[in-house]
């Protein structure tokens, strides 16, 4: 069983994950966080999303992982402990403070070693197995020599980031915007200043900006070395690329698991995540060292993506009316498709669109405007429409 | 010169004459990042001698460093280390263990935690001076305070000066000058075949924490300074020093923007 953890933001996105398939999400509290300025989530929305995870067998991790400051501390042994009472399945932590205190105080928590440790090395793990770790999340540079030897010498589960965004830094040891726009990057406030650009005495400015990371080509492999779970980043991405990227993955490992992953199946799952994403993808570290291929050199490189057409709101099986919150236009005559975790994805030419009151118009042009579309196929609330994405190259 | 304890960081600069209050810390060849040279156990011959090795390490690194500590030999005094792989490799050995996990020890419960494992540990110089002596009163040992030195704030894997050269067509430099486009912040780019540190282009200085207790040794980093040790130290301890900055220490950061 490899697990697919996916991040939420938020409860309507905690749900879309597991609707989409993710088997765990990791969620942010009010506190604590690395993502200080994402809607993150209250004690009682986490309650309400450990009751919702459970309820479906699934898992929720909750992320302490800031590097805290004095002005941290005071309430921080109060919070795990009501952390606990919750019933969340872990925390993902790395100050070393954090793990002192869950064990010195006997709070009742799994620890998952958040990847701001950036573990690559079989001794920094058991040095952190010595404090009740249960789970690392591996340093997003880690080889398949490090996975491996890694798995042989303790008995930890291992978490792998396998889609995402890249810091460009090692994981936590960068403080480049905290000099630049006072806002401190390992407190949740990261300006992503290895976006920016940087002028030498060159003609050209220096860039340092990473591309993303995507693991297609090495799921087999690092199923093989024995890690237990593949992590997606980003928290503050909107419903659509979670579920893109979710269901991408969810169907990629129930192919690899059952010997039916074609090399066809991986180029169009990962040309659906590459449209997708802002930014191109590459499989960085695991492999070989990234290069000059694996990064931009003009600074935000970052395309606005205006796939997502409308999320289904409702579908009437008797009048085969699709109900739709419109996201990007689309008008009579476009070619699109439906694709949700209970379906094949399906092409679908629009050949008529419905306002809210039955009127007949020719495209769905504001956002979140209902309009209703006649199609012959079944399908349910949270189901999406897209532009058409051919599976020909 | 004030009855303070130093460790210097070694560089060209540094022409190793020995002080009562001084002791050498030379960055070891294959595990450091961020300096034009680096030094194999063999070219260092002073006495109490310590070892830095700022690296992330992976498994071929931890390799090496297993060679490496066969041969440590009597004159290392002990070693400054940011993987805790290097704690657990060491552990059992007579070295004094120093901690300089870069930004992570800025609150005084987490340095006390490394504190029951190591010797003592730098405090982050990402903090301000209240935290920072909020810090020194708390800590349960004596602890190492960066006194002064280019700062690192970022530390990557990559070869950026290398990747940049190779994508414009233009000669690789291991040392850039950069220029943050619109603020016009400099900062300085060091690469070696273990990836790439940007430092502050001025020199952070710590003076005014000269006289606070509870502290084991100031950090002195000679790196880019072109300076030799007294010089160093008279400027830490007069606090003049050219193109300097006090930085965090009185730049309080934010994160939540609401």
């Amino acid at each position: 069983m490899i697990e697919l953890l996916a991040p939420a933001g938020d409860l309507e996105k905690l749900k879309i994950a597991f609707l989409y398939g993710a088997d765990a999400v990791y969620i942010g509290g009010e506190k604590y966080s690395l993502r200080a300025n994402a809607k993150n989530f209250t004690l009682e929305e986490m309650k309400e999303a450990v009751n919702y995870a459970h309820s479906l067998n699934k898992k929720v991790y909750v992320t302490v992982n800031i590097i805290l400051h004095n002005e941290d501390l005071d309430d921080l042994k109060e919070y795990l402990i009501n952390l606990s009472k919750i019933g969340i399945d872990a925390i993902i932590a790395s100050d070393l403070y954090v793990l002192d205190l869950i064990k010195s105080e006997n709070i009742s928590l799994e620890v998952h070693l958040s990847t701001q440790a950036s573990v690559l090395n079989q001794y920094a793990a058991k040095f952190y197995q010595n404090y009740n770790v249960k789970r690392i999340v591996l340093a997003r540079e880690a080889n398949e020599e490090d996975i491996k030897k890694i798995k042989e010498e303790t008995d930890l589960d291992l978490e792998c980031f396998i889609h995402g965004a890249m810091c460009t830094s090692m994981s936590g040891r960068c403080i480049m915007s905290n000099v630049l726009t006072n806002r401190d990057a390992n407190r949740g406030g990261c300006a992503q200043v290895c976006r920016w650009t940087f002028n030498t005495s060159n003609d050209q400015v220096f860039s340092m900006s990473s591309k993303d990371l995507n693991l297609i080509p090495f799921m087999q492999k690092m199923i093989d070395l024995g890690v237990n779970s593949f992590k997606i980043e980003g928290r503050m991405r909107g419903i659509y690329y979670l579920a893109t990227i979710i269901l991408c993955y969810r169907r990629m490992i129930d192919k690899l698991l059952n010997n039916e992953l074609t090399i066809e199946d991986s180029k169009y799952y990962l040309k659906v995540l590459n449209r997708c994403a802002n930014r191109e993808s590459a499989p960085q570290f695991l492999n070989k060292l990234p290069d000059e291929n694996d990064q931009y050199f003009l600074g935000r490189v970052e395309e606005s993506n205006q796939d997502f057409l409308g999320l289904v709101l409702d579908f009437d099986e008797k009048t085969k009316m699709a109900t739709i919150e419109e996201r990007n236009l689309f008008k009579k005559g476009d070619i699109v498709e439906f694709f949700g975790p209970q379906m094949e994805t399906i092409s679908y030419k629009i050949n008529k669109i419905y306002d809210a009151d039955n009127n007949i118009i020719l495209c769905a042009n504001h956002p979140k405007m209902i309009v209703k579309l006649k199609v012959e196929f079944l399908l349910k609330k949270y189901d999406m429409m897209r532009i058409k994405i051919d599976k020909q190259a | 010169m004030k009855s303070l304890k130093y460790l210097v960081i070694v560089s060209e600069s540094i022409s190793l004459k020995e002080y009562d209050n001084v002791n050498y810390v030379f960055p070891l060849s294959s595990f450091c990042v961020g300096f034009n040279k680096t030094y194999d156990l063999n070219e260092i011959k002073i006495n109490n001698a310590y070892l830095y090795l700022n690296r992330l390490l992976d498994t071929s690194d931890i390799k090496r460093l297993q060679e490496v500590l066969k041969k440590m030999p009597n004159n290392i005094k002990g070693i400054i280390f940011e993987d805790m792989g290097v704690y657990e490799l060491t552990k059992d050995l007579k070295l004094e263990k120093i901690l300089y996990a870069i930004h992570a020890n800025c609150n005084y419960q987490t340095i006390n935690a490394y504190l029951k494992k190591v010797d003592s540990v730098v405090i982050s110089p990402d903090i301000t001076l209240e935290e920072t002596k909020e810090i020194l009163k708390k800590a349960n040992k004596e602890v190492i305070l960066y006194g002064l030195g280019h700062l690192n704030y970022m530390y990557t894997r990559r070869t950026l000066n290398s990747n940049y050269a190779k994508h414009f067509n233009y000669e690789i430099n291991k040392e850039l000058n950069l220029e943050e486009t619109v603020t016009k912040m400099p900062f300085i780019s060091i690469e070696n075949e273990y990836g790439t540190v940007l430092y502050d282009d001025k020199i952070y200085n710590a003076s005014i924490l000269q006289n606070e207790e509870n502290v084991f040794a100031f950090l002195i980093n000679s790196f880019h300074t072109n300076l030799d040790t007294l010089e160093l130290i008279k400027a830490f301890e007069e606090n003049k020093i050219n193109n300097s900055t006090t930085r965090f220490l009185e730049q309080k950061t934010m994160f939540k923007l609401k």
